[in-house]
């Protein structure tokens, strides 16, 4: 009996290991990996240093000039599309300009995600990629609200 | 009662293989086997040793069970409290760092900013700059809606 149940909590504890950081793309680029290139601003700002009372987490990343890490954020982005609860997309010429989605989320706090590549821009393009994550006790429209200010 | 006396032993020889022998007569007797040379007690070795033997291994063998179902319920409390931590961590968090985040904290160029002021200027400024594209993605919904109706 003592067998069974330790083997049963092992099994428990497997899957429950590797939840977390789940199957996220993005993942990878918020795990700080940019942080030491010349080309990429890294911002991190979470809890009460976030003026906006329903978003507890912040973090954004912009890159400039590199293009092998631009398209890496880009594709990040696009992997997790399939694990959007809300989305919307705009295109150019058949690439991502801007998006956003809202990932399955974790209640209370919702995980909303930002992007935007200036190489196709409709207008003033240039070599820059911006990507935001966001979390807060929050709808959508709260959140875009924030980018109004 | 002489217990250099071998008529004394010889007795308790006796009472041991009888049965009948108190557990402090057998702790004495177990005591003189190990030390007595003369050849009249080599049977009573013989049986003596055995013994001890079979008790050291049956406590080794406890031993070594209770050390392997001792080792299954440490993994399995660790893979499940390393499972539980890292979720809680990325639940209340939002950080997919796999390091300890500051609350606030960029880095431009690759240097590393603490200047609160200075980093809530380029949160803004991130800001701002996605709003202009989620402002343009507004508002072809809204001419979209003001063509339905």
């Amino acid at each position: 009996m003592k067998h069974r149940i330790i083997i049963f909590l092992l099994l428990l504890a497997l899957p429950l290991a590797g939840l977390a950081q789940k199957d996220y793309n993005i993942g990878r680029v918020f795990d700080g990996r940019y942080r030491k290139n010349p080309n990429v601003t890294d911002v991190v700002v979470h809890g009460n240093k976030l003026k906006t009372p329903y978003i507890n987490y912040y973090h954004s990343i912009t890159v400039t000039g590199d293009t092998k890490i631009m398209d890496e954020i880009v594709q990040a982005f696009l992997a997790d599309e399939k694990n959007a609860v809300e989305k919307e997309m705009q295109r150019t010429g058949g690439h991502l300009y801007y998006g956003f989605y809202r990932l399955r989320n974790y209640e209370p706090n919702h995980p909303f995600v930002f992007i935007k590549d200036m190489r196709y821009a409709p207008s003033g393009r240039k070599p820059q990629v911006t990507i935001i994550y966001m979390m807060g006790e929050c709808t959508t429209a709260d959140i875009k609200r924030t980018f109004k200010k | 009662m002489n217990h250099n006396d071998t008529q004394y032993w010889k007795m308790l020889e006796e009472r041991y293989f009888d049965g009948t022998a108190t557990d402090e007569e057998e702790r004495l007797l177990l005591h003189f086997a190990a030390t007595t040379t003369d050849p009249a007690f080599r049977e009573l070795q013989a049986v003596l040793g055995f013994v001890c033997a079979e008790r050291r291994q049956s406590k080794s063998t406890r031993n070594k069970r209770r050390m392997a179902v001792f080792r299954y319920a440490a993994a399995a409390a660790v893979l499940l409290a390393v499972g539980t931590t890292t979720i809680l961590h990325t639940i209340s968090t939002g950080s997919f760092s796999t390091t300890p985040e500051e609350d606030i904290v960029a880095y431009v160029g690759g240097q590393r900013i603490t200047d609160e002021t200075e980093i809530i200027s380029l949160m803004d400024s991130t800001l701002l700059a996605m709003g202009t594209g989620t402002d343009i993605a507004d508002q072809q919904l809204q001419d979209m809606l003001e063509t339905l109706d």
